[in-house]
């Protein structure tokens, strides 16, 4: 690919995206990638690194395939993109119909843009129809994912490598708002391609950090105080659906003006669009939610992000707290811990790795069809993946590989809680605590720092607009509705 | 209109003939010719799949709180109304149940009340010079159904805000305020996005499944009115989906395949089911379709000798019918013959 002169990629901005400039690092990425060499880059989140690659994509002759790991994402990235009225996207993901799936790939033509899950890649279809097209770049979003030392390890990420060479070696640009330095050399190394290093610092300097520690039982009381004296766009982060959906309905209970409402995987689709619409939309002023939420919402003045529980690793809570503040303006990031939230995030390994008894039945028994009464997806993916790893090995070799492996995943997840807990209890400055583990050297901050140096959440005095009243739809009925919605004001 | 008396009703319907879950089948629709049947013989096929996405542990909470409550008592499986539970409910009005018809409309009021939402919200988006926006549903089909509407009215938008207007104001001043303004709170457009059921009910502190009667209800009055006078409601009819069709939505993908020429292995693999999965698949289109060609799976000359198992045995249980059998005949090739002979198809 040649490069193109500059002025080029920034008439491309405004014409496409509407934005006069780029921002910090983007330019850099997208002439790295023109150029033809594979990349691999760290942007903060919430700092246009889709742009990077969106915009390439759409100027470029071929196609190009973004991997994601999370395929609400991927849906929302499109729902966006075409929204913008950029409409030659599409996705390819496990919630589609095989008939829909088939509909995108006879008109693959159609498209610049092909957002994909790795599972959909590893299909003999699939790989078979994108093979014969020409693939200007393969992207890899949240490349930490490839890293067995990152967050949210998936087996078919290792297996991109092969999908890569099958489609002829396309430039690839592997994206990360949260890689350590060796998570970066292992996404190289699982790759084995030589990459070009764009390491952006991933802190964002409006963000003030802070802990607060209570009582085990008195947590609730703490998060209502907080939010008795904060006013202001605020999300609530839960590791338990049910315990974001109780307390939604507490903080509702207690602060009738305010408009609160819950968000988690187990609520049905159109629900979910209703509440994350209602979010951007700035119907909603509090949001309880789990991770489910969030990824690809961009909305500018989340002011203030709460985690009731405390998340499994570093890197999901800089990614989390990463929603906050988008526009520039300060914001807050506060961490309620009561002594013993770790065991949460401890228990929940047990229900993603197989125990030994669990590999041996696996190994052992024919369970064919059955599988599923005895283990979860998650670990069945995990052994399947580990037996065909194995294939040559003798069963009582293979066996023992497998515990060690899955013995050694145990031990990378337990540290990263303990790194999290460590962080949490430590009275240094949190900025350098969270941020060390991934640039040489912390960004200032903009406004108050952390708890541990400047911050003191009581003299917060923020200058953001107060909520506008409550609208009571309760009042209103249907005639008044139907005139708001079908008559031009 | 409570979710509890309506089960309390319903149990009074079904007392010492059928089991608790019978109603729970009812409510879901289930596709069993033991429930529809039973939908009939008991006079509540009115309610036959209202209440499509029920789970089971909600619905067990509420059979729950009927027994704590004392209005009913469940013994071996049935439930039966006790004397308070009786008194509660001939207290009660029923008949604004009625204006539900599962029956007829439990396979069309889903697509209807989203074509609804997401052609109220692109019109209102238009009407504000608003054309780029996020639909409310997400679904690919009703979004072409819309957009083609759209084109037919070659994009004149404000005509078709008007006549959306008109055709809904007067639908809606048919039914009850109560109704119309649950189902409108819902609906999304310029500048507001809609409630979801759950926030509704919060709101009006009722349980989720309360507000869920009223928004189905409200959806089976407007479908009853505009089917009546199509000419009155030319733009609200053109959101009907004409659908008889009797095939689970994951069957009907498997006949769309194979009718695009793919084999029973082809779709298992491009679908990543089992091929159990997949056979089901064609008992169930075996069941329902005439057009359904099964000498494609068995010869005829198989397909004799099961019938004639099937007319010795006198049973329609499986494994004598295949004891009869050569052993190379296997279950799939017996529900298949089985499955013709249904003669209840469309």
């Amino acid at each position: 690919m040649n490069s193109t002169a500059p002025h080029d990629i920034e008439h491309a901005l405004i014409k496409l995206f509407g934005y006069k400039q780029f921002r910090f690092g983007q330019r850099e990425i997208i002439e790295s990638i023109r150029n033809g060499n594979h990349t691999l880059a760290t942007l903060p989140t919430g700092s246009g690194k889709s742009i990077c690659y969106q915009l390439p994509a759409l100027i470029g002759e071929g196609l190009t395939i973004v991997v994601s790991p999370l395929i609400s994402l991927m849906i929302d990235q499109v729902k966006l993109l075409k929204a913008q009225g950029i409409k030659r996207v599409a996705s390819l993901n496990s919630m589609m119909s095989a008939k829909q799936k088939l509909a995108v790939m006879n008109q693959l033509g159609a498209y610049k843009l092909l957002y994909c899950s790795p599972e959909m890649l590893q299909q003999e279809q699939v790989q078979q129809v994108l093979s014969n097209k020409k693939i200007d770049y393969f992207v890899i979003d949240e490349a930490h994912c490839i890293s067995q030392w990152g967050h949210e390890f998936r087996p078919d990420f290792l297996r991109l490598k092969d999908v890569i060479k099958k489609f002829n070696n396309p430039t690839v640009l592997a994206l990360s708002a949260t890689a350590t330095p060796s998570i970066r050399q292992d996404i190289i190394k699982q790759l084995e391609l030589p990459m070009k290093q764009l390491i952006y610092p991933i802190d964002r300097p409006n963000i003030t950090f802070s802990v607060d520690e209570v009582i085990p039982n008195r947590k609730d009381e703490r998060l209502i105080e907080l939010i008795e004296q904060k006013s202001i766009p605020t999300m609530i982060y839960f590791s338990s659906r049910k315990v974001s959906e109780s307390i939604s309905r507490l903080l509702q209970t207690k602060f009738p003006d305010r408009r609160v409402a819950y968000y988690h995987g187990g609520m049905e689709q159109d629900e979910r669009l209703l509440i994350q619409q209602q979010f951007m939309n700035n119907q909603l002023d509090i949001i309880c939610c789990t991770s489910a939420f969030g990824m690809g919402v961009n909305k500018s003045n989340i002011r203030l992000v709460i985690h009731y529980h405390m998340p499994a690793t570093i890197e999901s809570f800089i990614q989390e707290v990463g929603r906050a503040g988008r526009d520039g303006e300060q914001s807050v990031s506060i961490l309620l811990y009561a002594p013993g939230d770790e065991f949460l995030p401890f228990q929940l390994i047990q229900t993603e790795l197989p125990t030994e008894d669990e590999v041996n039945l696996f190994l052992r028994e024919n369970l064919n069809g059955q599988l599923e009464d005895y283990l979860n997806e998650t670990k069945i993916r995990f052994l399947e993946l580990q037996t065909e790893q194995h294939q040559q090995l003798h069963q009582d070799d293979r066996r023992r590989e497998i515990i060690q492996y899955r013995d050694e995943r145990e031990r990378i997840k337990q540290q990263s809680i303990f790194k999290l807990v460590d962080w949490i209890k430590s009275a240094t400055c949190r900025r350098v605590g969270l941020f060390y583990h991934f640039q040489k050297e912390v960004t200032k901050a903009q406004y108050e720092c952390c708890d541990s140096c400047d911050f003191r959440l009581e003299n917060w005095r923020h200058t953001f607009e107060s909520y506008q009243k409550k609208e009571r739809s309760i009042q209103k009925n249907w005639k008044a509705l139907l005139d708001e919605l079908l008559i031009r004001g | 209109m409570h979710y509890r008396e309506l089960l309390l009703f319903l149990f009074k319907k079904l007392e010492h003939e059928r089991s608790v879950n019978a109603v729970f089948h009812l409510l879901k629709g289930k596709k069993s010719a033991q429930t529809l049947q039973d939908a009939y013989l008991f006079q509540i096929e009115n309610f036959y799949g209202i209440d499509r996405k029920l789970k089971k542990t909600t619905f067990n909470n509420h059979v729950k709180d009927l027994i704590e409550n004392h209005y009913i008592q469940v013994a071996n499986d049935q439930a039966l109304l006790t004397e308070q539970g009786d008194q509660y409910l001939s207290g009660k009005r029923l008949q604004s149940y009625y204006q539900m018809k599962g029956h007829k409309y439990h396979q069309i009021d889903r697509e209807f009340k989203q074509g609804l939402f997401l052609l109220i919200q692109t019109v209102s988006m238009l009407i504000h010079e608003e054309n780029k926006f996020i639909p409310i549903v997400d679904q690919s089909y009703i979004q072409a159904k819309v957009r083609e509407l759209l084109r037919d009215y070659s994009m004149q938008f404000d005509t078709i805000a008007e006549q959306l207007y008109g055709e809904l104001h007067t639908v809606l001043s048919t039914i009850d305020d109560c109704l119309a303004t649950v189902l409108l709170k819902q609906c999304s457009g310029y500048d507001r996005v809609g409630m979801s059921e759950q926030q509704i009910a919060d709101e009006e502190n009722v349980y989720k499944e309360d507000l869920h009667l009223q928004s189905i209800a409200a959806i089976h009055n407007i479908l009853e009115t505009i089917t009546e006078h199509p000419e009155q409601y030319s733009l609200l009819t053109r959101l009907i989906w004409k659908k008889t069709n009797r095939l689970t939505a994951s069957a009907q993908e498997t006949f769309d395949l194979y009718q695009a020429g793919h084999t029973l292995d082809e779709i298992a693999s491009l679908r990543q089911l089992k091929v159990s999965t997949i056979q089901d698949h064609f008992v169930e289109i075996a069941t329902h379709k005439k057009n359904f060609n099964i000498y494609s799976f068995i010869s005829e000359q198989v397909l004799d000798q099961i019938q004639e198992a099937i007319q010795n045995t006198s049973t329609r249980k499986l494994k004598p019918i295949k004891e009869r059998l050569h052993e190379e005949i296997d279950y799939f090739h017996i529900r298949l013959a089985i499955a013709t002979m249904n003669d209840d198809k469309e």
